[in-house]
């Protein structure tokens, strides 16, 4: 497991929903669709790792396990019945009141055997952990760190003994070695932090790319400092979970060695008494007390490890303990309509698209829920507009303030957590929300078509362009392939791309003509509204100019109304008609674009302005909102002037930054 | 605050205010591209000069793959140039410390990297990042000395003081910003390396960062090497602008004039195509794509497709005092000269 893993899964829910995973959390709002506040998208860290582990059961189970066997090993000398080594007449007696669990065929009695073995077994196992994992440890990260040849050579040295055969290797070196626990810590140190390094490198490598490695370089850090105080506590974990893998390996291996009479067999450890009992012939005569007290303990210290270590792989990737999920998504369909009659007394900017006819998309009262264990987050709250034939429409607010679930809500795309709890959908007259899916199916698209942020990642990678658009034909319309080629290269011109194009594999096209690709593939089955969330955000403002031109010249040439979703405001104007301010799921604003440009009255909405200061005219001192401000009690809209509505506001808490 | 006491007792008698903070002449660098075996390289700076002057911000615009953060990377040490001088108060730190850079240069040149999520440990606590800046560069004696400089710090970057305690996935982007800001501020800095600073941040807190840049530079002289794509943010806050292509500088100089009138086609395209709907009358379309294929044509000269570029690098016209443009095509008129004068002339007014 990777560092990359946890991270991705750490995102959580809702960025499944489609938010694209919010790079700001803002613990501070109230009612932030984006998921909760947490290590976004690193390594939990440390502190809270041990706690974590505290609450969860198999980690306390195997942990009881080896505070058990601890316990048991330290207070051998006052829970043995007698000295283990003493050679009695009583051999081969099976377990009996005097001897609880036998004794050897010398007379020895096994439990006394068995716990004494213990010491041994757990402290080689320890020491082992301990010293492999500080060389794999420093190897490790000594070659990420200084990389080069530095790293070249650790890497080497490291594989070379990844390959060696790990059980000859050992019996070769326990053999030459003088015989003694000492000998076998050391064959088992030898043998055991190559495959520690190499798991630990590589994790290394990826948190010395990271900036706060070069923050700290430049801040002055030496290399050392670096290693260990700045990678290191970010590897706490997978540097744990090697440390146990590691001591089962020990203990093992350890027990394997003495078995086959490698160590010392003077010394009482579970190996060496797995050694007497086969010397002795214990599973011949039937003797299974001799071997079977060692050899469980042996079993069950290595389950306990085993399971500590799936405990911190839980604790630390989150993806392994998903909550119990409800069927979710939309709310049963049908169940809205009481909502949605009650919704027409709403006033709202609802009726008042500027163009008079009957509207493409009505929205009305839309309320979408995030739905975890322990609390329920709005992500949309009462969300009222229209869309007019051949409008656009804009929809702007920062990550997190719900814009792209209304996106997705209208799609009926929401995916668990997310659920739509109230208010209506309607598409040409048609309830959305009631859809069955084989007519949502044949609606998205050929109605509504969608338009990713990063979309023009979507492509497939090993089907060619024209592929990839013939096949919207061919599911979606009964056409031939030929004539869906035809159509293909059309569609192709229609964006400005040669029609030889369709040959093209994604990786073949700048990004910018692949998100091209995609925006003619949305449009392919000429859908009377198209939803854009962020399609240029990801693309240079040279290439971003081009496309937004490109789609006022296929909105002329088709005719489709649009929602556009920005955090833009710049841009947003430019393009909108009409638009609407989103924050903390809730409209503060909505006007006609040109109206917002010279008399934006929302301080969230000015906010926003001045975050794209202009390019002509003088320089003057602009305010955006202050660290920590936040607004409450969002009430709804109020019409100020024909066309312009806005919520009733308190004062933000907190001042604006001083200039 | 002593900021402006000289704290580097070392320094020889260089801080003349007039030499730029940081000159950079004829940076190249070079990455290796294609296999291990493969000794083919890709250029990302084609020997670039640039100066930063003391208690300026000189922004630095370009799209992505420009080399703009290859600048800035190279300045902080983090990559090694293949050429070039990089001169930090007149000394040719490449010489003087061709392999690690020392403490003394760490104390003079700092970074804010992009994304504040990344660039803070996610192990440590807010005030560990100032301490360890303030504890490495003996900027205190002693514990109360300390604690009264994190107050302050804390103070400058506008962030209450309790969230020294707190670690920094429990602050938001433009928070985390500020302590980024605060840890470069603690060694006392003389040249702010802030590359995109505001690019990963919430729109709505994006203008606080750059205002608390032109404080800085106000308050304190510092000087601000200002990365960033955006133009719109460039004039607000820069006092020179630098435009880059393909690793290479296109034109530079004042701010406002040289956006109220570009030089080069290349800046000419890139405004073109920023919005802004205060901007009276839009872009010519026609001239948009005639500028187009003229920048980024058949070929990815940065001079166009004419033979002459490809053959010879193009002489650096000087269109007015302090602004420069490197271009074939660019013929001085004095018309253009005397209008750019007029602008920079009401610009500083």
């Amino acid at each position: 497991m990777s560092v990359t893993e946890s991270t991705s899964a750490s995102l959580g829910a809702p960025s499944g929903v489609g938010s694209r995973p919010t790079p700001n959390a803002r613990p501070d709002l109230a009612s932030d669709a984006s998921p909760p506040p947490g290590p976004a998208g690193r390594p939990a860290p440390r502190r809270g790792l041990l706690r974590s582990l505290f609450r969860n059961r198999k980690a306390t189970v195997g942990v009881g396990i080896l505070l058990l066997f601890g316990a048991l090993a330290l207070l051998a000398p006052l829970l043995a019945p007698g000295d283990p080594m003493v050679i009695t007449d009583a051999g081969s007696q099976a377990p009996s009141a005097e001897h609880l669990l036998g004794t050897t065929a010398k007379g020895q009695d096994v439990l006394a055997l068995t716990l004494w073995g213990a010491r041994s077994s757990l402290a080689v196992g320890l020491l082992v952990g301990l010293a492999a994992t500080l060389v794999g440890v420093t190897v490790g990260l000594a070659a990420a760190y200084f990389g080069k040849v530095t790293d070249d050579f650790l890497s080497l040295v490291t594989n070379v003994f990844l390959l060696l055969p790990g059980l000859p290797l050992l019996v070769v070196l326990a053999a030459f070695l003088p015989p003694g626990t000492g000998t076998v810590i050391v064959v088992l140190i030898v043998t055991g932090w190559a495959g520690a390094a190499r798991v630990l490198r590589s994790l290394a490598l990826s948190i010395r790319a990271k900036d706060f490695v070069a923050a700290a370089t430049v801040t002055g850090e030496g290399p050392g400092w670096i290693m260990f105080r700045e990678i290191l506590p970010n590897m706490a974990s997978i540097v744990m979970s090697t440390f146990l893998g590691v001591v089962i390996f020990g203990i093992g291996s350890q027990a394997g060695l003495e078995f086959l009479g490698l160590g010392d067999i003077s010394v009482v450890s579970w190996g060496t008494n797995l050694y007497w009992a086969s010397n002795d012939g214990a599973l011949m005569v039937g003797a299974w007390w001799a071997f079977l007290p060692s050899g469980l303990c042996i079993a069950l210290v290595a389950f306990a490890l085993a399971l500590l270590n799936y405990a911190v792989d839980e604790v630390t990737n989150p993806r392994l303990r998903v909550p119990r999920r409800r069927r979710a998504g939309v709310r049963a369909p049908g169940g809205g309509t009481a909502v949605s009659g009650a919704a027409e007394a709403v006033t709202g900017p609802a009726g008042a698209n500027g163009h008079g006819a009957a509207p493409v998309l009505e929205v009305r009262d839309l309320t979408v829920e995030y739905r975890s264990e322990n609390r329920t987050v709005v992500g949309a709250d009462r969300v009222s507009f229209t869309i007019g034939e051949g409008e656009v429409f804009g929809l702007a607010g920062e990550s997190g303030c719900g814009k792209s679930t209304v996106a997705h809500a209208i799609m009926r795309l929401l995916r668990e957590p997310a659920v739509i709890t109230g208010g209506s959908v309607r598409f040409c007259g048609r309830d959305v929300l009631a859809m069955p899916d084989d007519e949502l199916r044949s609606h998205r698209w050929r109605d509504v078509a969608m338009v990713f942020q990063s979309a023009m990642n979507s492509l497939n990678p090993v089907m060619t362009i024209g592929d990839q658009i013939v096949d919207v034909f061919t599911t979606h319309e009964r056409v031939s392939r030929t004539e869906a080629r035809r159509r293909a290269g059309d569609l192709l011109e229609l964006v400005k791309i040669e029609r030889s194009r369709l040959r093209a594999y994604p990786h073949q096209l700048s990004g910018g003509m692949r998100q091209r690709v995609v925006i003619a593939m949305a449009v392919a089955l000429r859908p009377r509204l198209l939803i854009m969330d962020e399609p240029t955000t990801a693309l240079d403002v040279v290439v971003q100019q081009e496309i937004m031109s490109q789609i006022a010249d296929l909105r002329r040439e088709l005719g489709f109304a649009v929602l556009f979703i920005t955090h833009d405001m710049s841009l947003m104007i430019e393009l909108s008609d009409r638009m609407a301010v989103m924050y903390g799921g809730r409209f503060v604003e909505s006007a006609p674009a040109a109206t917002i440009l010279a008399e934006p009255r929302h301080p969230y909405t000015r906010a926003l302005m001045n975050a794209f200061p202009p390019l002509t005219g003088p320089r003057t001192e602009l305010r955006g909102l202050a660290e920590g401000v936040r607004f409450t009690g969002i009430g709804d809209l109020v019409e100020v002037a024909g066309g312009h509505w806005v919520a009733p506001h308190d004062e933000p808490h907190d001042q604006e930054v001083p200039a | 605050m002593s900021a402006t006491t000289d704290h580097a007792p070392g320094r020889a008698g260089i801080a003349d205010p007039a030499t730029p903070v940081v000159q950079i002449r004829g940076l190249v660098k070079d990455f290796p591209v294609g296999g291990l075996l493969s000794s083919a390289t890709f250029r990302a700076l084609g020997g670039i000069d640039l100066d930063v002057r003391r208690g300026e911000i000189m922004a630095l615009v370009g799209e992505s793959g420009s080399g703009k953060s290859t600048i800035a990377r190279c300045l902080a040490r983090l990559e090694q140039p293949t050429s070039g001088t990089l001169l930090v108060d007149g000394v040719d730190v490449l010489k003087t410390e061709p392999r690690r850079a020392s403490r003394a240069y760490r104390a003079k040149v700092q970074m804010v990297f992009q994304d504040p999520f990344g660039s803070l440990n996610p192990a440590h606590r807010v005030e560990h990042f100032l301490t360890r800046a303030l504890r490495l560069h003996r900027r205190t004696a002693s514990d109360a000395a300390l604690r009264s400089r994190l107050a302050e710090l804390m103070d400058t970057v506008d962030l209450d003081r309790a969230m020294l305690d707190a670690y920094p996935h429990e602050l938001s982007g433009g928070q985390r910003q500020r302590v980024a800001i605060a840890r470069a501020l603690a060694v006392e800095p003389e040249v702010i390396l802030a590359d995109e600073p505001t690019s990963m941040l919430d729109v709505s807190v994006r203008i606080g960062i750059l205002n608390l840049m032109r404080r800085l530079r106000d308050e304190r002289g510092i000087s601000v090497l200002y990365i960033t794509h955006d133009l719109a943010a460039a004039r607000y806050v820069a006092d020179r602008t630098t435009v880059m292509f393909a690793g290479e500088v296109v034109e530079a100089g004042e701010s406002t004039a040289l956006m109220a009138d570009p030089a080069h086609p290349y800046t000419r395209l890139l405004l073109s195509a920023v919005p802004d709907p205060r901007r009276a009358g839009t872009f010519d379309p026609v001239e948009r794509a005639a500028l187009r294929a003229q920048v980024l044509g058949a070929t990815t000269c940065p001079y166009g497709a004419d033979e002459q570029c490809r053959d010879d690098a193009p002489v650096q016209h000087v269109v007015a005092p302090g602004w420069t443009v490197r271009c074939h095509r660019f013929r001085p008129q004095a018309e253009v000269a005397r209008r750019a004068l007029d602008v920079a002339g009401t610009a500083s007014a």
